[in-house]
């Protein structure tokens, strides 16, 4: 299990730069699904990424689905040297991501971004719009159906929702697709 | 995001979405009485609920496993 809450306010208190992307951002909009890991876009520079290194460390962090005693040395090096870093760590799935698909890195995607205040600390998100841009670039099949309930959302947000007079919604159009 | 959520906006992308009409066939299925209610959260409460959730899931898939013994 992932402690989100834990992992967010410990990236905000070390004054990590990254932006919350994928499955978590989604649940800050208000998604419905579940998502087990938080997938995050840090920024490259040797600062945030020593910060980075500094704040991680001692949560043992670990390759994900890595065979056991595989050496990795979770050091400024192995960030410098690599980009996107699948993680387990004492506090729950962690993906760091130096760059994503159809989105770019932490100054592409900066601009697209909104301040989040929760657990008592203030840490950026991906806008709406954006994260369903980027999920259609990576144009993943998986993604289909959480991109359905981002533009859904953002239908909602912007007061494109079916009105109740509209047609009936799932449930009820699954009733009368059998009669 | 309402103001509730304690969310401003930085900027956004301002091209509208083009059309795809595999996303819209999907979209026809989404229950959006679950997103409705879920607006009505602060982000936190959210994240909590998530998190709930997950401990949820978690325990199920361990009845699953002990069951299929």
């Amino acid at each position: 299990m992932t402690d989100f809450a834990s992992l967010i306010r410990l990236l905000a208190q070390h004054d990590i730069e990254f932006i919350l992307v994928g499955g978590a951002a989604a649940t800050a909009h208000g998604s419905a699904r579940l998502t087990q890991d938080l997938d995050i876009v840090y920024r490259r520079t040797p600062e945030n990424i020593a910060r980075l290194v500094a704040c991680l460390g001692p949560h043992h962090p670990y390759l994900r689905d890595a065979p056991p005693g595989l050496p990795f040395s979770f050091d400024a090096g192995t960030i410098q040297g690599g980009l996107n870093f699948t993680l387990t760590t004492d506090l729950g799935a962690l993906d760091l991501f130096g760059a994503i698909p159809g989105g770019g890195g932490y100054e592409d995607l900066q601009q697209d971004a909104i301040e989040l205040k929760l657990f008592g600390i203030t840490c950026r998100c991906l806008g709406l719009r954006r994260l369903i841009e980027v999920k259609r670039a990576a144009g993943r099949p998986r993604d289909l159906e959480a991109i359905a309930e981002l533009q859904a959302l953002l239908d909602e947000n912007e007061g494109r929702a079916p009105s109740p007079s509209d047609p009936p919604t799932r449930s009820r159009t699954r009733r009368n697709s059998t009669s | 995001m309402s103001k509730k959520d304690g969310g401003s906006k930085r900027g956004r992308a301002a091209a509208g979405l083009p059309p795809d009409p595999v996303i819209d066939a999907y979209q026809r299925d989404v229950d959006r009485t679950l997103l409705r209610e879920n607006l009505k959260l602060t982000v936190e409460e959210r994240f909590l609920k998530l998190m709930e959730l997950q401990r949820f899931a978690t325990e199920l898939r361990r009845a699953g496993q002990h069951a299929g013994r």
